[in-house]
Formats: structure tokens, C-alpha cells, sequence
């Protein structure tokens, strides 16, 4: 795993969700592999536990955001590979723009950019 | 939804032993499925793909330490995965475990007095009244104010008059104890136990008969504080987050909303919006059926409301109680918001005549 600065749960819980299908807008990915991208690529922000990535995935998944289809590897174990759906896309578009406005203001503020104080 | 992966499909217990995980991962996966209280089927799709993810660690070199320290608290992770699995279940259980158990208690209780009347040819039973009193002492205030218009509507339905008497003494009781409170909630119930209150003196503790003439006065003078311009603003406020909520897209479908939402337009009175509750909250397959009956209890209502100084169409409210409870499957629990619908929406009319016009 990656180390690095974990963020507070308040903040996690509301970038959680749009990380996990700003990724799954690349590609299909399964849990183990969607939380290893998470913290790599977001150098260690964003370390999702059981207890935030699964609830999350099963939330999108109930809402059609993201379709589920299961494969196995070779090794014999589960892949349950989650793909963006075309309503997951316009839920993905629409958070982009939210937070583009949200990190405009902060950054307007003061608070956002880099080495920001 | 989840469903299970091909082949044979092993009990939890066989699925951790083929993947013999460390005994520490595999208890966070027990007690994460525990917590989550799911369907068998569910359970074992979750666990193959929690477990999967706990392989997957230690294939990369994770020590058990390090996976049990990512993988959360195992309760809180059940009870999520729960939540994500059935958002709309959370709210509706909670109200529908109270609600369930107050209207089963309430069922015994009316059956029993019946049967007891039957077979001992009294035409009373104080112990339906006593039985009535002490649920409604035993629930939260403004929960049991809310009950209440339905609990004296029960009253009043089982022509038990011992239980009407008790009804009208209680919600004077409870009318009492609530008109000094501020908080909208509260008012909200005080107005509607004015108008169930209302309802009961009409009838009078002997049963059905004329009206009496100070009952609306007294309603009034219970009132003197209450705002309804101000209490329809707070409900429109909380409508407004019920439906607009972040899990609003889970718990309503889009044509639910259009739904409640044009039922809510004809909707004149604050009391009055309260009836689009139990239209939010029927299960999906009943909110056509419910939205349907609704209509044409609003269409009374209009018809009522043209003719005021005629009485309440209660014959035509118990037609669709009757249509209601001759319908298919288990009356009690489906037909349970249509009910309330119908016992808030008369108790509004009620409180309209009370509070909406001068007193003679």
C-alpha cells in the first residue's frame, strides 16, 4: 500500500464516491483492484476500508450506476469487475462540474492549490 | 443486485475454509456479515467478494495486521453494506416495526374485545379502552400524537364506546400536554389531535348522535398559538428534504415523486399535506394504488370542502374502507398507508372546519 496523508472520514465520504467512478470510467475494475488504484493514485488520500468501498459499490450498483459481471481468474478466485453505466456516466459528469465549482471556490478562498495554507 | 458466482454454491463456513485465511480476517468477514444481516444468497455473494479482496492482499505481500487495519470496523461495514443494499428500508423498518406493532396490538386488541362482547353478551369492554390508554402512554409524545388520529379512529370504528370515551379523554389529555411546545413537529400534532378530538365529541362518548355544539369552540380555544401559515412553510421545508435528500433517488421513483408531487399541489392546508406521507413511505408495487385511492379521497375532500356546512361524507370513506379491506393479500400490513391516509386526511377536514372558519 502507499502512504501518505489519509483525509478525515467527512471528507472521505464525499470524495469517495465520485473517485470510484472517476476510475471505473477508465475501466472495469474489481474491489481489490479499484482500492489499490485509489491509493495509488491519489497518493495515499484516499485509502477506502471494507467499511467505505464495498457499501459504496453496492449503493451504485442498486442505483444503476455501475453494472456488475462477475469473472473468474485464473488463479480460481472471484472477479467481480464493475462497469460505468451510461446513467453511472451522467452521475459522473454531473459531480465533475460540482466539484470543479467546489475547488474553484476553495481555491478562491485560499484554501485549495498547491501548498495551499 | 448481488447474486451468487457459478457452480455449487458453499455455505459461508465452506467458503472460509477453502480460503483458509488467517482466523483474524476470517472473524472481521463473519462479524461484517453478521452486522449486515442479509439473505443467505446475499450473504455468500458479499463474503466470496470480501474474501477475494483479503486473497488478493495477502497475494501482494499484505500482512494480516495490515489488511484487519484497512478493513474497518466489521460491524460498522455490515451495517453499511445493509444500508447500501436496502436504503429505503432503514427509515421504513424503523416506522414500520412502531407502526406494525401498535396497529397487531391494536388488531388483538379490538378482535378480543369483539370476541369477548359475542360470547358474553356485554356491549362493552372497559379492557380494550384500558389496553388503548396504556399503548398510547407507552410511545414517544409526538409519535403518539400522530398515532393517535388513528388510534381513536380505530376507537371509533369498533364502536366500542367504552374505547371512544377513552379516546376523547385521552386526546384531551394530549391536546393539553401540547400546545405549549413550539417545535413544528408537536403543533403539527396538535392540530391533527384537535381534529380527531373533534371527530370524537361529534360523535360523543355514547356512541354516534348529534354533535355538540361547544366541541369546536373547545378545539379552538385549545389552539390559540398555532400558526398554520408558518407550520405549511416548515412542512413544505421538510418535504422539500425528504424528497430532494441524497438517497431521495432510492427511496422514490421518479413517477412516485411526479405523483406526490402533483397530489401535494392540491393539497390546501398544512394538516392536509401530511396525508402524501404514507404515499412515501408504501411500498413501490402499492404507491399506484395508493396515489389512485388518494385521488379520489382529495376529490371528497373538494366535494366537502364546497359544501361546509354539510356534514363529513363519512359514508363514502367507509366504501373505500370497505373496498380496501376486501382487497388481495394481507390487509393489515399493505393497506396499513392507505389507512392512514384515509384517518389523516378525515381528521384534516376536521381540523378545517375547527380552525379554518370564524366560530359562530
Amino acid at each position: 500500500m502507499v502512504p501518505g496523508p489519509r483525509i478525515g472520514s467527512e471528507f472521505t465520504r464525499g470524495a469517495a464516491p465520485l473517485a470510484v467512478l472517476h476510475l471505473l470510467d477508465r475501466r472495469p475494475m474489481y474491489g481489490y483492484e479499484l482500492a489499490a488504484a485509489l491509493t495509488r493514485e491519489s497518493a495515499g488520500a484516499l485509502r477506502l476500508g471494507h467499511s467505505t468501498l464495498y457499501p459504496i459499490l453496492y449503493n451504485f450498483e442498486r442505483k444503476g450506476l455501475i453494472r456488475p459481471e462477475e469473472r473468474i481468474a485464473e488463479n480460481g478466485r472471484l472477479r467481480r469487475y464493475y462497469h460505468l453505466t451510461p446513467k453511472g456516466q451522467r452521475r459522473l459528469a454531473a459531480q465533475r462540474t460540482q466539484w470543479s465549482e467546489l475547488a474553484r471556490g476553495m481555491n478562491a478562498l485560499g484554501l485549495a492549490g498547491e501548498g495551499g495554507s | 443486485m448481488i447474486t451468487g458466482g457459478g457452480g455449487p454454491a458453499p455455505d459461508l463456513d465452506g467458503l472460509l475454509r477453502a480460503a483458509a485465511l488467517p482466523p483474524e480476517l476470517a472473524d472481521a468477514v463473519r462479524r461484517t456479515l453478521r452486522s449486515a444481516g442479509l439473505s443467505p444468497e446475499e450473504r455468500l455473494a458479499v463474503a466470496r467478494e470480501l474474501v477475494a479482496h483479503l486473497e488478493d492482499g495477502l497475494a501482494d505481500g499484505l500482512l494480516p495486521d495490515e489488511l484487519l487495519a484497512t478493513f474497518g470496523d466489521p460491524e460498522l461495514a455490515g451495517r453499511l453494506i445493509h444500508d447500501a443494499r436496502s436504503p429505503w428500508s432503514v427509515r421504513a423498518t424503523r416506522i414500520g416495526v412502531r407502526v406494525g406493532g401498535i396497529a397487531a396490538a391494536l388488531f388483538v386488541v379490538l378482535y378480543a374485545g369483539a370476541a369477548a362482547r359475542l360470547y358474553s353478551g356485554s356491549p362493552e369492554r372497559p379492557t380494550a379502552a384500558a389496553t388503548l390508554h396504556a399503548l398510547a402512554a407507552a410511545a414517544e409524545q409526538e409519535h403518539r400524537a400522530l398515532d393517535w388520529v388513528w388510534t381513536a379512529e380505530t376507537a371509533l370504528a369498533s364502536g366500542d364506546t367504552i374505547a371512544s370515551a377513552e379516546a376523547e379523554r385521552h386526546a384531551r389529555a394530549l391536546l393539553d400536554s401540547l400546545v405549549d411546545r413550539a417545535e413544528p413537529v408537536v403543533r403539527l400534532a396538535a392540530v391533527l389531535v384537535a381534529g380527531e378530538l373533534m371527530a370524537l365529541e361529534r360523535r360523543g362518548p355514547g356512541g354516534p348522535g348529534p354533535a355538540r355544539p361547544a366541541g369546536p369552540d373547545a378545539a379552538r380555544a385549545r389552539l390559540p398559538e398555532i400558526d398554520l401559515d408558518a407550520l405549511g412553510t416548515w412542512l413544505d421545508d421538510y418535504l422539500a428534504r425528504v424528497y430532494a435528500g441524497p438517497d431521495a433517488e432510492g427511496r422514490l421513483t421518479a413517477a412516485g415523486l411526479r405523483t406526490v408531487r402533483a397530489l401535494k399541489g392540491s393539497v390546501g392546508s398544512a394538516p392536509r399535506a401530511l396525508l402524501l406521507e404514507p404515499v412515501y413511505f408504501a411500498a413501490p408495487a402499492l404507491r399506484r394504488d395508493v396515489a389512485r385511492r388518494a385521488g379520489r379521497l382529495l376529490a371528497l375532500a373538494a366535494e366537502a370542502r364546497e359544501r361546509p356546512d354539510d356534514p363529513v361524507p363519512m359514508d363514502a370513506f367507509e366504501t373505500e374502507l370497505s373496498e380496501i379491506a376486501s382487497g388481495p393479500g394481507p390487509v393489515g400490513a399493505r393497506y396499513y398507508p392507505l389507512a392512514l391516509v384515509m384517518s389523516r386526511l378525515r381528521a384534516a377536514l376536521e381540523a378545517e372546519r375547527v380552525l379554518g372558519r370564524p366560530g359562530p
